[in-house]
């Protein structure tokens, strides 16, 4: 059977980003995102209640938190030794029921659901429980590493010489991978990343990998989108999203919803890359999170500004459909 | 956390002056907007709205476009300079603002305010955050410090 993102001859050069958690000796090693660029690295998570801790202090996000979701199950099944079936299974379940409250906008129950389906498949099927939700999540995590490096070519076709693109936030190695990919097939290309305010993904996780990838990138305040687009100075958008309405609404960090909206008044092409869902119908049924204030307005444990004011700090957009001019999907279903 | 309604909030960016900000409505909430990348503009404000007793909320650069998609802003106010008929000179962030509150039927209020003499600023300024590194070695930096607002975007723009 051919593998997909196969077909082209130029080598993938992979980013940290790309796959930042694995399994080591029984370890899950978490790439703290919050040191890049001083340094790199990894966190050893070794139970549920760590796991959740990565996810909500946003050590990983994106992609890095569907990793840490799928591999604090095998952490279970690791730490399983002398439970039967049935207490394995309500484990299992606990920790779903843990990470899916981690962070609501993200939707985790749409990977713990078809974990503990496998679980209790192998439970009604008299298998080896460990051994048949083990296989199935390595398995499961095989195909969507294929099915990424294939979006990661498609994101590469769709740049085309000579493009300067906009992007926000982090889309997880794969804007940088398909970088590289450009710059050995000779375009031309140029990033312009906003540095996304307030924890800074854009300087310290996009701006970081395009520049180790040898992209041409150049850093922007979230304030400067509307100077670009108005002086011609990008002309294509590019930016991921965390979660998708089965009517092409989608959610993405904070800052994404402005950019479209300017995207759309500027005439300049807006593109997305996807993980479509039908669980969610629109935008208007996703929910948001609010993060704690203080992340806004505190940086290394001092306010920001003197004097008495407030923080409000809504961690995700949601953008209509009618902004996006294509969306590179990806399934991660099966 | 806020109880926000729809058409609740002033939403304020730049250095408005003072008697212009004592027109402020007091039914509405005041947001401002952080002004990165030295954050001038929400010092600046924070201080004077304190001496009319107004306790603003600040917001990131990028979270206007929240506020609009929730239809929760009643008004823009922009600290500008050479209003004209063809435009307004404005701190950098405020066509985002007039942009999105011309698409969402906002009122943009065009105030008397002190605009930056400079177009562009230093990158370093972009590569710091209240004074610890936030930016990769090696990169390039782009930091205009004012846009140009078009009339066609200034609605209801009253001197």
């Amino acid at each position: 059977m051919a593998r997909p993102g196969l077909q082209s001859n130029v080598a993938l050069k992979e980013s940290p980003l790309f796959w930042p958690a694995k399994m080591k000796g029984g370890v899950l090693l978490v790439l703290d995102e919050t040191l890049i660029p001083q340094k790199l690295h990894y966190i050893n998570v070794l139970n549920t209640k760590q796991a959740v801790q990565v996810i909500k202090a946003m050590k990983t996000r994106a992609f890095g938190q569907f990793l840490v979701v799928l591999n604090a199950f095998l952490l279970d099944i690791g730490n399983s030794k002398g439970l039967s079936d049935k207490a394995l299974l309500l484990k299992l379940e606990s920790t779903a029921n843990a990470l899916n409250r981690s962070r609501p906008t993200f939707p985790f129950s749409e990977v713990t659901s078809i974990v503990i389906s496998w679980a209790k498949k192998a439970i009604e099927e008299k298998r080896d429980l460990r051994d048949y939700v083990s296989k199935n999540i390595e398995g499961y995590m095989f195909g969507i590493r294929q099915r990424r490096v294939d979006r990661v070519r498609r994101i590469a076709k769709l740049i085309k010489n000579k493009d300067s693109i906009l992007t926000h936030c982090n889309v997880s190695g794969e804007l940088a991978m398909a970088a590289h990919i450009c710059r050995q097939e000779n375009k031309e290309i140029h990033f312009f990343a906003t540095e996304t305010r307030p924890y800074f993904q854009g300087a310290k996780l996009t701006a970081w990998e395009l520049k180790r990838m040898g992209a041409k990138v150049t850093l922007i305040a979230d304030n400067a989108i509307g100077s670009i687009m108005a002086d011609g100075l990008v002309n294509k958008v590019i930016v991921g999203s965390d979660r998708s309405c089965a009517n092409g609404d989608f959610a993405n960090k904070i800052g994404t919803y402005q950019i479209a909206v300017l995207a759309q008044e500027f005439g300049i092409p807006f593109f997305v890359l996807t993980q479509p869902s039908q669980k969610v119908k629109t935008g208007m049924d996703m929910p948001i999170e609010v993060r704690d204030s203080k992340e806004l307005i505190y940086f290394k444990g001092k306010k920001i500004l003197k004097g008495n004011f407030d923080g409000f700090y809504p961690g995700f957009d949601v953008v209509g459909h009618q902004f996006v001019t294509g969306a590179v999907a990806i399934n991660v279903q099966s | 956390m806020f109880n926000l309604k729809e058409n609740s909030i002033a939403l304020l960016h730049g250095a408005i002056v003072e008697e212009e900000l004592a027109n402020l409505p007091k039914s509405l909430s005041v947001f401002i907007m952080e002004g990165r990348p030295n954050l001038e503009s929400s010092e600046y404000l924070v201080g004077k709205l304190a001496m009319k007793k107004i306790k603003p909320v600040l917001i990131a650069d990028n979270m206007a476009g929240f506020l609009f998609s929730k239809n929760l802003i009643n008004e823009v106010w922009l600290g500008c300079s050479n209003i004209d008929s063809d435009g307004a000179i404005a701190p950098i962030g405020s066509l985002i603002l007039a942009v999105l509150a011309f698409k969402h039927n906002i009122p943009v209020k065009c105030c008397k305010g002190v605009v930056s003499k400079g177009a562009v600023g230093k990158q370093r300024d972009l590569f710091n955050f209240k004074g610890s590194r936030v930016a990769p070695l090696g990169v390039s930096g782009y930091v205009p410090l004012i846009d140009f607002i078009p009339s066609k975007y200034i609605r209801n723009c009253y001197e």
